[in-house]
């Protein structure tokens, strides 16, 4: 390990922090300034004018009209009203403009902290070739690919001949799954490649596609990390979210049952080293691929806080929000890699406003129940109330809950227990897709992967689409 | 009313229009709402008569200033501002003074055609004809792209299973399909678009009128 350093003097903690963010995330966030002591502003658009969690902050901004485009990814109202409302400092959240290198930088100009990473990192993390060049010249190795993008037919066929079938094309400025392709043989490689780039250009402004080799039946692993402005990093162990439906997680859970003490040890200390040694601030989180030989290959860095992040807060004991809000006031790491203790394990799923039936078709509508159930080592975070109604313009996470057990038995024990007991009326939800993978044999003995849910709807002869 | 130079010369941000609401109080009344986050300075002075376009103030968001105007198709009298300091902060949506629409002193007839014009009319579905609905709350989208041509248009014959729209809920794109029987003629002639392209809909609000073909 490396010398740790530390602040000398005294670190002021911001008086106020604007949310830019909506639903259970900014209320996770408000919890989390609140025990600090931290005034909270939380904005909304029109259409959340009666969001519950706006009741928990200590004053509110109405930032625009209902689309995302017109409040949540408006930067320069955001900015704005943390300039108005007195605010030193904003959260992003997850998704919107939390990864927006442009939007860190605008707030930078404004005298408001961005809590999080900065804008170089984000722009770095943004653009996935350079992330796989850097990563593998600090010693962690990318899936096998090509170096930089692939800028023709010409090229991808001889890239593709070298790294051998299957491969994936994927966006260089990509995300969700938007400009990837799996491509199984030479003939379909032409129209994978056309189809990809086109599809590249239109979501991200960016045609450019690097290659990939295609891993079937990878697990999906990651490693919290934090880091402060000292150059200190140290990882919180690593969460499995291999549950998922069209690169969407479903479920997640600390630790994963395909990494053992050594592994863990290993990659942990490369990851922290290496997101120190590029000069990483805040909270982040390193994807690796593991194929069915074990082998862990670097993905991608998600340079903020994650949607699953309490499955790891629940193992380590440990507040990741309330740490982000330190690191951003330049405050040092308050924890060694020595204190981080994972003890038992976690599980969450996401409950979304969805029918599990219906290909994951969003649902839309008024909660006139909503009971979550009370029980010890269960976490849920949610900003629902009976009688709110979701508005149809954002994304449809309802509700993420988080079970604690002493192994992973206890664990799975607990969640389902859990989600038994939740009630909720008034939308489709998918607590009876949770319970099913719950139960199944593949997921109690540890032994799943991406391919657990089409092959569950498969074996169910249920069509997906979603 | 007239920004001063120091301000003209800093007026670098492009025009924005106010909304308006009706007054829940006073019967004949609108407000005038700010258009959006920012210091709101130079309201008009009570007694002003305001058409559509007129200046109604400055809206500061980091450094940038906006010239407020009011929207099409409402007019009036100043009666009483809501905010009371220069540089007050506003959110979006926030009433900045209210307006009498009664008070039409002044008013030429060509500016009531006007107002005539752009009116809401009767959504009401003339015998004989049908209402497509939307089936969920969403935005309604006429084409699949913003560069690709739009499913249909007034006067195209659909027959069921036309595909007629797009409503995006919660980022997924739902396509609006042509009926047909039994509640719906087999082949019918799309009559009239009523709804905007990318326009907010409700559950239940009639986005395509048609006929029988």
């Amino acid at each position: 390990m490396w010398a740790r350093l530390d602040a000398p003097g005294r670190v002021t903690m911001f008086r106020s922090v604007l949310i830019a963010n909506r639903g259970e995330i900014a209320l996770r966030v408000i919890r989390a300034c609140k025990e600090l002591g931290i005034r909270t502003v939380a904005v909304h658009s029109e259409a959340d004018r009666t969001s519950p969690h706006l009741e928990y902050a200590d004053e509110t901004v109405c930032i625009g009209g209902s689309r995302s485009a017109e409040s949540y990814l408006n930067m320069e109202t955001l900015i704005q009203a943390a300039v108005q409302s007195d605010c030193q400092a904003l959260h992003p959240g997850y998704g919107f403009l939390a990864e927006n290198s442009l939007f860190s930088s605008l707030c930078a100009q404004s005298k408001i902290t961005f809590i999080g990473p900065p804008p170089g990192a984000v722009r770095l993390f943004g653009d996935k070739v350079r992330a796989r060049e850097t990563m593998k010249s600090l010693g962690l190795d990318p899936i096998p690919g090509t170096d930089g993008t692939v800028d023709n037919l010409k090229e991808a066929s001889a890239a593709a001949e070298e790294i051998g079938y299957p491969v994936l094309l994927k966006a260089s400025a990509g995300g969700g799954g938007k400009g990837m392709r799996i491509v199984n043989a030479g003939g379909d490689l032409e129209g994978a490649f056309n189809e990809a780039s086109l599809e590249a250009e239109k979501a991200f402004a960016n045609p450019a596609l690097y290659m990939e080799k295609y891993i079937s039946r990878g697990r999906h692993i990651e490693f919290q990390i934090l880091a402060d402005v000292f150059g200190n990093a140290v990882h919180l162990g690593e969460r499995e979210c291999s549950i998922q439906r069209s690169h969407q997680k479903l479920v997640e859970e600390s630790p994963s049952p395909a990494v053992d003490e050594d592994t863990r040890k290993a990659f942990g200390e490369k990851v922290s080293r290496a997101v120190a040694a590029i000069g990483y601030v805040n909270a982040g989180t390193v994807e690796f691929l593991r194929d069915e030989a074990g082998n862990l290959y670097f993905m991608e860095m998600n340079a903020r806080l994650q949607v699953e992040h309490p499955v790891t807060e629940m193992v380590t004991d440990f507040d990741i929000v309330k740490e982000q809000l330190r690191i951003a006031a330049n405050c040092p790491l308050s924890i060694t890699q020595d204190d981080v203790k994972m003890s038992g394990h976690a599980i969450e799923v996401r409950i979304n406003a969805e029918d599990p039936d219906n290909g994951f078709k969003p649902d839309p509508g008024t909660i006139t129940e909503f009971e979550p159930p009370c029980m010890d080592s269960v976490r849920v975070d949610t900003h629902i109330k009976p009688g709110y109604t979701i508005p149809p313009f954002y994304d449809s996470l309802l509700c993420k809950l988080i079970g604690r057990g002493e192994d992973r038995a206890g664990a799975i024990s607990t969640v389902k227990q859990a989600l038994e007991g939740f009630n909720i009326k008034g939308v489709k939800t998918t607590i009876p897709i949770h319970i099913e993978i719950l139960s199944s044999e593949e997921f109690r003995k540890g032994d799943y992967n991406t391919s657990f849910i089409p092959d569950l709807f498969r074996a169910k002869g249920r069509e997906q689409n979603g | 009313m007239q920004p001063r130079d120091s301000d003209m010369v800093r007026l670098i941000g492009e025009a924005r229009t106010c909304g308006v609401r009706e007054s829940e109080t006073l019967k004949g009344h609108f407000d005038v709402l700010a258009p959006g986050v920012g210091f709101f300075d130079m309201p008009p002075a009570v007694g002003t008569f305001l058409t559509p376009g007129s200046f109604v103030g400055y809206l500061t968001v980091i450094r940038k200033y906006f010239h407020l105007m009011m929207p099409e198709g409402h007019h009036g009298v100043v009666t009483h501002l809501h905010i009371e300091n220069r540089k007050q902060r506003v959110e979006y949506g926030q009433p900045l003074f209210t307006v009498s629409s009664e008070a039409e002193a002044g008013l030429t007839t060509e500016f009531k055609m006007m107002e005539a014009e752009t009116g809401t009319r009767d959504e009401g579905i003339p015998a004989g004809m049908f209402g497509v609905k939307s089936p969920t709350d969403g935005i309604f989208y006429r084409r699949a792209n913003p560069q690709s041509p739009s499913y249909v248009e007034e006067g195209a014959i659909v027959t069921q299973g036309t595909t007629l729209a797009l409503v995006e809920v919660m980022k997924c794109f739902n396509p609006i399909l042509y009926p047909g029987e039994p509640e719906f003629p087999p082949k019918a002639r799309v009559v009239k678009i009523t709804i905007e392209d990318s326009a907010e809909v409700k559950h239940g609000l009639v986005l395509f009128i048609v006929e029988p073909a």
